[in-house]
C-alpha cells in the first residue's frame, strides 16, 4: 500500500518536473516579449534595462537553473505585470476559483447522482428517457455558448445575478452553473449505465433470488458497485474542470486562477504562467493519486489485486 | 461485403438513437461538402442595407444577416465545412499517434521504451490542456494545419493509454503466440493482428472527441485565437455577433444551436458504439 503511494507520488514528481521544463522552454520560444508588452513604446535602452532586470538576457538553461534554485528557497519569482511575488498573486486569486469550483463540483455530483439513480430506478420509462435526453443536452452544449446566453438572459435582461466581476458569492453562481452543468450530465449518464450494469451482476441476481426488494437491491448492492467507475470518471474530468475554469472565468471576467493564467499567457508574464501551470499540475496529480488510493478502500477486489492494504 | 452491409442495417434497426445520430451527421456532412450548391447566398457578400436582419423574416435570408449584411445561414454552412475538415483531420491525427504510441508501448512492456512513452502520456494528460493549446497556437500560428496539429496533440494521450492497456492483454493471447511461431515479425503482429483487436476500446470515444474538437475549435475562433477571417468557421460566425449580443442575439445563438445538434448526434453515435463494444452493457 505505502509503496504504491510512494511510487505514484514519485511518478507524479517526474511529471511535474517535465511540465515545468516544457512550460519554461515553450514560453520562451513563442513570439512576444514581456518587456515590450510592459513598457509599450519605450526606447530600446529601457527595454534592455528591463530585460536585464527580469534576467532574460541569460541563456535559457541558466535561467531555468536560477528558477529552480529560487523555488527551493520558496521563491516562485516575480510578476512584473502584477507588481507582486507570484506566490502572492496566486494567493490573491485562488479563493474566487475555489468558491466557484466548490459550488459547481458538489452540485454536479449531487445532481448527477440523483438524476442517474432516478433514471436507473425508472429505466426504460418516460422518466428515464427524459433524464437521459436532458443529460445529453447538458453535456453537448458548448459551455462558452451557455455562458454567453446565460449572461444575456439572466444578467442583462432580467438582472437577477451579476454578469461579471466578483463581489460576493452571488457572482459565483452563473460561472458555477456553466462549469457544473456538463459535469452533471456526464455524471448522470455514467451513474445510470453503471447502476443498470450492476443490476445484472451475479450478486444482484442472487439478492433478487433471495427475495430482497428491487429498490433495496439498487440502493444497497448496485450503488456500491458504481462508486469506483464514478470516482474514475470524476478523476478523468479534473483536467476538463481545470481547462474550463480558465475559459469560464475569462468569459465572466471572474477574478480567479483561470483569468490570471490566461492574462499571464497573453502578456507573456513568464514567472506567473510557470507558477500557475505547475500549481495546476500539482493539484491535478495529487487529486488523481488520492482517487487511485481511494479505490483500494472502496473495492476489495482491487485491494486484493494490489496485495492488500 | 453484403453480409457486412446487412449487419450494419441490423445494428441501425436495433439502435434507433444511433440511426438518428448518423442521419443528422450525414446530412450535416452533405451540407459541408456541397456548400456551394446548398447555401442560398454568397457567404462573403456584404450588403449594409440589410444588416442585422432578424431570422425567419425574409425567405432570401432564412436565418437573418450579420453586422454587415452577410447571409447567416450561408456562412454557417461554409463554417461547417471548415470545422469538419479541421476536426476530422485533428482526430484522425490523434488516432494515428495514439494507436502508434499505444501499440509500441504495450509491446515494449515491461521496458524502458514503455516507461518513457507512458511518462510522456502522463505529462500530456497532466498539463492544463487549454494552456498548452494557447501556447502552441502562439508558437505555430493560427493557420488551419497548425490548429489541426494543436487539437491532435490534445486528444492523442488517452488513446495511447487505452491502446497500451489492450495491447498488453492481447499480446498474451494464443493467436499472437501462434503468429509468432509462424514467424511473424513485430511489425506484422502490430498491423495485422493487434490493430483490429485493440481498436474497439477507443472506437466509442472517437465521436465524442470529434464533438469536443468542434466545440474547442469554435471556442478558439470565437475568442479570436482560432481560424482567422476571411476563412469562415462556426466560431468565427459566432464571434461576429460578439458585439451585438444584447440586441441581435441570433448571430451568436444560431451557430451555437448547430453545434449543440452536432454534439448530440455524435453523442448518440458514441453511446451506441459504446453499448456494442462494451460486453458489460451489451444486454
Amino acid at each position: 500500500m505505502l509503496s504504491t503511494v510512494i511510487k505514484r507520488l514519485l511518478q507524479g514528481l517526474v511529471v511535474i518536473v517535465a511540465v515545468m521544463v516544457v512550460t519554461f522552454v515553450l514560453l520562451r520560444l513563442i513570439p512576444g516579449d514581456p518587456a515590450r508588452t510592459m513598457a509599450g513604446n519605450a526606447s530600446q535602452e529601457v527595454i534592455d534595462a528591463l530585460h536585464e532586470e527580469m534576467g532574460l538576457n541569460d541563456p535559457i538553461p541558466i535561467q531555468f537553473f536560477n528558477y529552480v534554485k529560487n523555488i527551493f528557497k520558496g521563491d516562485l519569482g516575480y510578476s512584473y505585470f502584477c507588481k507582486d511575488d507570484v506566490s502572492q498573486v496566486i494567493a490573491g486569486s485562488y479563493k474566487a476559483t475555489l468558491i466557484m469550483v466548490g459550488l459547481a463540483l458538489p452540485s454536479a455530483v449531487f445532481l448527477g447522482l440523483l438524476l442517474g439513480l432516478l433514471a436507473a430506478v425508472f429505466h426504460d420509462t418516460v422518466v428515464d428517457r427524459l433524464i437521459s435526453s436532458v443529460s445529453i443536452l447538458f453535456q453537448s452544449m458548448p459551455n462558452y455558448w451557455v455562458a454567453i446566453m446565460l449572461i444575456q438572459i439572466v444578467a442583462v435582461r432580467y438582472k437577477l445575478l451579476p454578469a461579471s466581476g466578483y463581489k460576493d458569492v452571488k457572482s459565483a453562481i452563473l460561472p458555477a452553473i456553466v462549469l457544473g452543468l456538463p459535469l452533471a450530465g456526464v455524471f448522470a449518464r455514467n451513474v445510470r449505465v453503471n447502476m443498470l450494469g450492476g443490476m445484472q451482476q451475479n450478486f444482484s441476481k442472487a439478492a433478487k433470488a433471495r427475495g430482497v426488494p428491487g429498490f433495496k437491491i439498487l440502493m444497497e448492492y448496485s450503488f456500491r458497485d458504481i462508486l469506483v467507475p464514478f470516482l474514475t470518471l470524476v478523476g478523468s474530468q479534473l483536467g476538463f474542470l481545470v481547462g474550463n475554469c480558465l475559459l469560464i472565468e475569462n468569459l465572466f471576467g471572474y477574478p480567479g486562477i483561470g483569468l490570471q493564467t490566461l492574462n499571464a499567457i497573453l502578456r507573456r508574464d513568464y514567472f506567473l504562467v510557470q507558477g500557475l501551470v505547475v500549481m495546476l499540475s500539482i493539484i491535478f496529480i495529487l487529486l488523481n493519486t488520492v482517487i487511485d488510493i481511494s479505490y483500494l478502500y472502496l473495492d476489495p477486489r482491487i485491494r486484493k489485486a494490489q496485495g492488500g492494504l | 461485403m453484403a453480409e457486412r452491409v446487412r449487419r450494419f442495417f441490423r445494428f441501425c434497426k436495433k439502435n434507433p438513437s444511433f440511426t438518428v445520430g448518423l442521419v443528422i451527421m450525414v446530412l450535416i456532412f452533405v451540407l459541408a461538402v456541397f456548400a456551394e450548391w446548398i447555401a442560398p447566398n454568397d457567404p462573403y457578400l456584404n450588403n449594409p442595407k440589410i444588416k442585422l436582419m432578424a431570422p425567419f423574416t425574409d425567405a432570401a435570408y432564412p436565418l437573418g444577416t450579420d453586422y454587415i449584411g452577410r447571409c447567416l445561414l450561408s456562412r454557417m454552412i461554409y463554417g461547417i465545412r471548415t470545422s469538419m475538415v479541421l476536426c476530422l483531420t485533428a482526430v484522425a491525427g490523434a488516432l494515428v499517434l495514439g494507436i502508434g504510441v499505444g501499440i509500441v508501448s504495450g509491446m515494449a512492456y515491461p521496458g524502458r521504451m514503455d516507461s518513457v512513452l507512458m511518462r510522456i502520456v502522463d505529462v500530456q494528460m497532466g498539463y492544463p490542456f487549454i494552456v498548452l493549446v494557447i501556447i502552441l497556437i502562439s508558437l505555430f500560428g493560427q493557420s488551419i494545419p497548425s490548429l489541426a496539429l494543436v487539437l491532435a496533440l490534445s486528444f492523442w494521450a488517452p488513446y495511447a493509454r487505452n491502446i497500451r492497456g489492450s495491447t498488453m492483454i492481447q499480446k498474451e493471447a494464443d493467436y499472437i503466440s501462434a503468429a509468432k511461431l509462424m514467424g511473424a515479425g513485430n511489425w506484422r503482429i502490430a498491423t495485422k493482428y493487434l490493430g483490429r483487436n485493440v481498436l474497439p476500446g477507443i472506437l466509442p470515444v472517437v465521436p465524442m472527441d470529434i464533438s469536443s474538437a468542434i466545440v474547442i475549435e469554435s471556442l478558439l475562433s470565437y475568442m479570436g485565437l482560432g481560424v482567422q477571417p476571411p476563412i469562415i468557421s462556426l466560431g468565427n460566425v459566432m464571434g461576429d455577433g460578439k458585439n451585438y449580443i444584447s440586441t441581435n442575439w441570433w448571430i451568436t445563438a444560431m451557430p451555437g444551436f448547430l453545434i449543440v445538434i452536432m454534439a448530440i448526434a455524435l453523442t448518440l453515435i458514441g453511446d451506441a458504439l459504446h453499448k456494442q463494444f462494451d460486453p458489460k452493457l451489451r444486454n
